[in-house]
């Protein structure tokens, strides 16, 4: 970064610039706005944002409109998730069952970074949590998505800023969807004999409907403890009980006293595929699961395999690279947000 | 756009450029091109209604220049790479059942047909995923997936006449989206050719990034050809449950769609009729199905027919009337499909009663709604029966959050009904909202009068529920049809749509002139 550059950042932010004796520089923008002023300084200056520089959105951490009807809120880039599932508990609304490691996160880095802002809804599925998003493009103007439930409006532009790193833009603010808060909140255990049982009765309670806020599989000697946080309205949860029941016993397992849940600590999270959780539990790994979809899960306090979630990275590391950083070149072609790299 | 008089029985000729591919394209497919006119014209529109407009009149939409018949993914890209040398269009063709032109041949070229690329796998019982090749059936996938145990869930109306490869170009939703989802949601990854000519294939997560299957589906072969998709299926549900509910307004009954939806519950069906729609299927209950899908089928079945012949043209154009006749009916059908485990099943049909019942609705009992399972299919055909009748039919479909759901409807009715005889349903309901499915018929004095009326009604009904907060469409795509509204959707985020078309296809060969591009 030139002296010319920093001078106006600093001139700009004042003590929202923040030099580090590393070397390492934190530009905190209050609002939209101004954030938007730190974007045409890199782009007048035609550099790119260097490594050195991080672009903290803390500060936007307005929580807007809570919409009881349509199950909406509007929130600030910055805010933390943890915050905004209180809030929104208070007006009997939820998030949904997200893991520690993304109540940690504030919405921006939820949303650009490895979690993709992808939630699991009933059924297995993987959802995007935003509704519809706000971010500033390269050239400073914004992109604005309409908030629907679906859409056939052409491609659904949203997917390049969702687990986007920030290379195609940086998002401001977003529309989530917010489930009803769940008023109930069941835990029951199983033993079964082996690993590909546990698994085989829990992706097909998750495929049938059932929505877990937490799982944790022991492998023992001779048999594999299952426990599971069922939550949702009393009668859902009812059924889905009784649906993971019929699955377990199905494949020969019992019912065990549950054992009272621990306080969930903040693990390192990787998300990793069902197979590679199957040989984990065959190693005898024992694991917590999170985000239990029918594609994948979240599993917390494992230190290698599938995907670490914590952090940021690069487009180096993406799946089709080539045509995704085609598209950052197009997107950003003074490559101010660190271009195609 | 030229609309080339059918009666002058001359196609426009052949452009330079495609002949000269066209010798290339015939060795690369060994002979599967076509430059027949008669081949052509068969390409030169899907199901627009206002192409059938034309044909009445005796003109036709922009054909191709040519029509070709890959076997294979090789050969998509063998014609992918003659198109770029030759700066030749192409255009992918699936079953032509879309309903806003988004295959008219607007700057000419080559149709890609990908029928031919109709492989089903052998579904995964672990992962639940299948793998199939763009050009198969929707009718032939699903009783493929059947014979193996599983449902996609995928069924849209056009079921019989609607390819996978279409299902992705344009977003498609089918009958049982509330449960099942639309085809994005149940797309695992894609294979597709880009404009470049380089084959992608999204992988499964665990992957970083963003997803690039979600910045294809939905580019109506203006990014890519699809050639394949892996999806996500279902075992094949061991029970249904059916329930027809009465409310006494519309307000009524959506806001007990949207209390079911918000409470977790999961039909698979939730379509509630609004009170003239309703109405009709009253009328029609003696004559045999109770509850027709749509307009469209009570419109085939019954009401037109009979309008254009016992009412005159003349009435037909002065809809007004008709919409205020409408306004006499009160309440609304809800008809509701669960499906599924069978302990489920059941249980969730009387989580969803009780709390309709709560909400003011009167139990109709399980007839309704099996009516309407029964008649599922009984439309999108003979749309143009109605047009020789001489008058024009058309269906919008919308998407708006709930708190917006009632406001589109109302300010859509509002504007349209001087111009068209309009009722609507509310389905594909989701926990944030649902689609409006509104349905026009409308006339004019003559075919001049009623291309402007049904230029009219689009630019009234969709500026209306754009202006409520709607997305211009739920699952028919943009099309000819809706791009000046897509644009003002996009609004400065156009850009990124822009950026995605050059990197994609930098040469500009796939399918010019959709999506604003």
């Amino acid at each position: 970064m030139t002296d010319d550059l920093r001078d106006a950042l600093q001139r700009l932010l004042v003590a929202r610039f923040a030099a580090e004796a590393d070397g390492t520089i934190t530009l905190s923008p209050s609002h939209e706005r101004e954030l938007k002023a730190v974007l045409d300084l890199f782009r007048e200056h035609r550099q790119p944002l260097p490594p050195n520089v991080r672009i903290s959105r803390a500060r936007m951490d307005g929580i807007g409109t809570i919409d009881p009807v349509a199950g909406t809120v509007e929130a600030g880039a910055g805010v933390p998730l943890a915050r905004l599932e209180q809030e929104l508990r208070q007006r009997d609304l939820s998030l949904g069952p997200l893991s520690p490691g993304m109540l940690a996160l504030d919405l921006a880095s939820f949303l650009e970074g490895p979690y993709a802002g992808l939630r699991v809804v009933p059924g297995g599925r993987l959802e995007a949590l935003p509704l519809a998003l706000t971010a500033l493009m390269s050239d400073g103007l914004r992109f604005i998505s309409r908030p629907s439930p679906r859409s056939a409006a052409g491609p659904d532009l949203d997917a390049l800023f969702l687990g986007g790193e920030g290379r195609f833009g940086w998002i401001t603010s977003a529309t989530l969807r917010c489930f009803q808060r769940p008023r109930a909140e069941r835990t029951a255990a199983y033993a079964l004999s082996a690993p590909d049982a546990a698994l085989s009765s829990l992706r097909t309670a998750v495929a049938r409907g059932c929505w877990f806020r937490r799982v944790l599989l022991q492998p023992e000697r001779d048999r594999v403890l299952l426990q599971a946080e069922v939550i949702g309205p009393p009668e859902g949860v009812e059924r889905d009980l009784s649906s993971l029941a019929h699955e377990v016993f199905a494949r020969g397992g019992r019912s065990q006293t549950p054992v009272p849940p621990a306080a969930a600590p903040a693990l390192p999270e990787r998300e990793v595929s069902w197979d590679e959780l199957g040989r984990g539990l065959d190693e005898g790994r024992a694991a917590t699961l999170y985000r239990i979809a029918l594609d994948t899960v979240v599993v917390s306090g494992w230190t290698d395999g599938g995907l670490p979630l914590g952090g940021r990275g690069t487009p180096s590391d993406w799946a089709n690279r080539d045509v995704l950083q085609a598209i950052a070149r197009e997107a950003d072609p003074l490559s101010v947000f660190g271009g195609a790299q | 756009m030229s609309v080339v008089p059918v009666s002058a029985a001359r196609l426009p000729p052949i452009s330079g450029a495609a002949h000269a591919a066209a010798a290339e394209l015939g060795r690369a497919l060994k002979g599967r091109i076509s430059l027949d006119e008669q081949d052509r014209l068969a390409y030169s529109r899907d199901m627009w209604p206002k192409a059938l407009l034309w044909v009445r009149e005796g003109r036709i939409p922009p054909p191709p220049d040519a029509v070709v018949w890959p076997r294979d993914e090789a050969e998509v890209v063998e014609i992918v790479r003659i198109a770029r040398a030759h700066r030749i269009p192409l255009i992918p063709f699936g079953a032509g059942s879309g309903v806003c032109g988004g295959v008219l041949a607007v700057q000419g070229g080559i149709a890609v047909d990908l029928k031919r690329l109709e492989r089903v796998g052998r579904v995964d019982p672990e992962s639940l995923t299948v793998e199939a090749q763009a050009g198969v059936l929707g009718e032939v996938l699903e009783r493929n997936l059947n014979a193996q145990g599983y449902t996609l869930g995928h069924f849209p109306s056009s079921i019989y006449m609607s390819t996978l490869g279409g299902w992705l170009a344009a977003r498609s939703a089918g009958q049982l989206s509330s449960l099942y989802g639309k085809i994005e949601d149940m797309t695992v990854g894609v294979r597709a050719v880009l404009g470049t000519g380089e084959v992608v294939a999204t992988p499964q997560r665990p992957r970083r990034g963003p997803d690039l299957a979600q910045l294809l589906i939905g580019s109506e072969g203006t990014l890519c050809l699809f050639t394949a998709a892996t999806l996500r299926v279902h075992p094949y549900p061991e029970e249904r449950a059916f329930r027809g509910l009465r409310f006494r307004t519309v307000a009524e009954g959506v806001e007990a769609m949207r209390r079911l939806f918000r409470a977790g519950l999961r039909p698979a069906v939730a379509r509630l009729y609004d009170p003239f729609d309703t109405a009709l299927v009253a009328r029609s209950r003696h004559k045999g199905p109770a509850t027709p899908p749509s307009l469209r089928g009570v419109v085939r079945a019954d009401v037109l027919p009979a309008l254009t012949r016992q009412l005159s043209a003349r009435t037909l154009g002065r809809p007004g009337w008709i919409n205020r006749a409408a306004d006499l009916f009160r309440s609304c059908l809800l008809v509701l499909m669960f499906e599924g485990e069978a302990r489920r099943t059941a249980r969730e049909e009387e989580h969803a009663r009780a709390l309709c019942l709560r909400t003011g609705g009167e139990d109709l009992g399980e007839e309704p709604a099996r009516n309407w399972y029964r008649e599922r299919y009984a439309v999108s055909y003979k749309m143009s029966k109605v047009v020789d009748n001489g008058a024009f039919a058309d269906t919008m479909e919308v998407a708006a959050t709930w708190d917006k759901v009632l406001d589109v409807y109302e300010r859509v009715r509002a504007a349209v009904a001087p111009v068209a005889f309009v009722v609507c349903h509310f389905s594909h309901a989701y926990q944030e909202g649902c689609s409006l499915y509104f349905s026009f018929v409308a006339s004019g004095s003559d075919d001049v009068d009623q291309e402007r009326r049904y230029d009219q009604l689009w630019r009234t009904a969709l500026s209306a529920a754009v202006s409520a907060g709607a997305t211009v469409s739920h699952h028919h795509g943009v099309g000819l049809l809706k791009q000046t509204q897509l644009r003002e959707e996009l609004g400065e985020g156009r850009r990124m749509l822009e950026a995605l078309k050059r990197a994609c296809d930098p040469d500009g060969i796939l399918n010019p002139g959709k999506l604003t591009l």
